[in-house]
């Protein structure tokens, strides 16, 4: 028997549509209060709208994470169905999902500055990349919400059926593991 | 326990990095950078860690756009479908014939489901072992010469992210053989590097036994307990 193992582009391609399908449809089942089929099938047609997007070239100038460009069409989508079904959409009801505001990298360079140890900075950086790259959970999703796709902690605590103290906190546990980490293997490589 | 000062000052630290501070909040926070070593050592942590996720990110969001303008609407409609199938709801009547299917599906994947285990044995220990000596590798280097550093570079990142295997082991086996001739040349340096990404690749592409062979290779030619020597017995050992 031969198995058909999918191409570099599927397990891409797969690996994003997994990472994202869990918080689309917390998120569209909490802010929307959709069922699972209707879920399902957002998910899918905003896939595809992905797609063609990403074929007509509208993601090359994107700012936002693909992430939260995703999400976004996602709820668009649910925003067109609510309304199709005559459902009033109470857009003030959908304040959580605006994004904050983007980490700016003039303010990242600024408090960098404050690095007691200012050699090996290449270095340092791929100790802080691979750690990002290995984040347990929920740190990974907390972390990568937050800082790269510019989620509220309202927004995070939907797409994780948390409260949002509980997301305060614990992202607050998270960035502190990651001190300790980072400034260990610094430690190690000065 | 998290105390509601540490709180307050992730939040301050996130205003700031977001431009979400008045001036007057912006100047009181860096006066406080300057005297809270806490609070200092804190906002610097969270500055690498968002930088690293900026990096980071960037590049794999890169990656999926790739993959996106590779696929055509079939492959993504059947990667959507199936990720979304799990926790679709399926009316009663249909559950019962569901239950029957399954259990097909079940003896049929015992049989799939092994095969399937001994190629993520192979390809696991590629994976784990890939980015081994990822921080040595030309772009901190310095090669001398920076159409072969480029090559490697871009090479050693197909092996990194399992990316057109085929044509990158094909390669990099024609430049491991060139790095491991008796006369010296551009790829010499290399040949480590070069060998363990190619052996590498070939976990990754669930070829064993063509890894064994580099790896073999690889030990006969590098310094008893240099780092690669060390890692590619390590490695050869896992995949006996």
């Amino acid at each position: 028997m031969t198995i058909q193992m999918p191409t570099y582009s599927e397990k891409v391609l797969n690996q994003f549509a997994q990472k994202e399908w869990g918080k689309v449809q917390a998120f569209l089942k909490k802010q929307y209060s959709l069922p699972d089929d209707d879920c399902n099938d957002i998910f899918q047609e905003s896939f595809i709208i992905l797609l063609k997007n990403a074929k007509e070239g509208k993601l090359k100038d994107m700012t936002s994470s693909l992430s939260t460009y995703f999400l976004g069409i996602c709820r668009n989508k649910a925003r067109e169905l609510l309304r199709s079904k005559k459902h009033s959409v109470n857009i003030d009801d959908d304040y959580t999902f605006d994004a904050m505001s983007d980490v700016k990298d003039e303010k990242i360079n600024n408090l960098l500055t404050l690095d007691s140890a200012k050699s090996l900075i290449e270095q340092k950086e791929a100790l802080a990349r691979q750690i990002v790259h290995d984040l347990p959970k929920p740190c990974n999703e907390l972390l990568w919400g937050f800082f790269r796709d510019n989620y509220s902690l309202q927004t995070l605590a939907i797409m994780l059926s948390k409260t949002v103290g509980y997301v305060k906190v614990t992202k607050h546990r998270c960035q502190e593991k990651f001190r300790k980490r980072y400034g260990d293997l610094v430690k190690a490589l000065l | 326990m998290v105390t509601d000062k540490e709180l307050q000052n992730d939040e301050r630290i996130s205003a700031y990095l977001r431009g979400e501070m008045t001036a007057d909040e912006e100047a009181a926070f860096k006066k406080e950078l300057e005297t809270d070593e806490e609070l200092r050592s804190q906002a610097n942590a969270v500055a690498h860690l968002a930088k690293a996720m900026r990096q980071v990110g960037e590049k794999q969001d890169e990656d999926i756009k790739e993959a996106l303008l590779s696929s055509d609407e079939e492959s993504v409609r059947k990667i959507a479908a199936e990720v979304t199938h799990k926790a679709k709801v399926i009316p009663l009547r249909r559950r019962l014939v569901k239950v029957v299917s399954l259990a097909a599906c079940v003896l049929l994947l015992v049989g799939v489901g092994f095969q399937y285990y001994n190629f993520r044995a192979v390809t696991g220990l590629g994976d784990t072992y890939g980015s081994a000596f990822v921080s040595e590798q030309p772009l901190s280097r310095g090669a001398e010469n920076e159409t072969v550093a480029k090559e490697l570079t871009s090479l050693y990142a197909n092996v990194q992210n399992g990316k057109d295997l085929d044509a990158t082991i094909k390669r990099l086996s024609v430049l491991w053989e060139l790095s491991t001739m008796d006369t010296f040349n551009d790829y010499t340096n290399e040949a480590p590097y070069i060998g363990w990404n190619l052996a590498i690749a070939n976990l990754k592409n669930n070829d064993k036994d063509a890894a064994k062979e580099v790896l073999t290779r690889l030990i006969s030619k590098t310094e008893d307990g240099s780092a690669v020597n060390v890692k590619s017995k390590e490695l050869l050992e896992k995949i006996k």
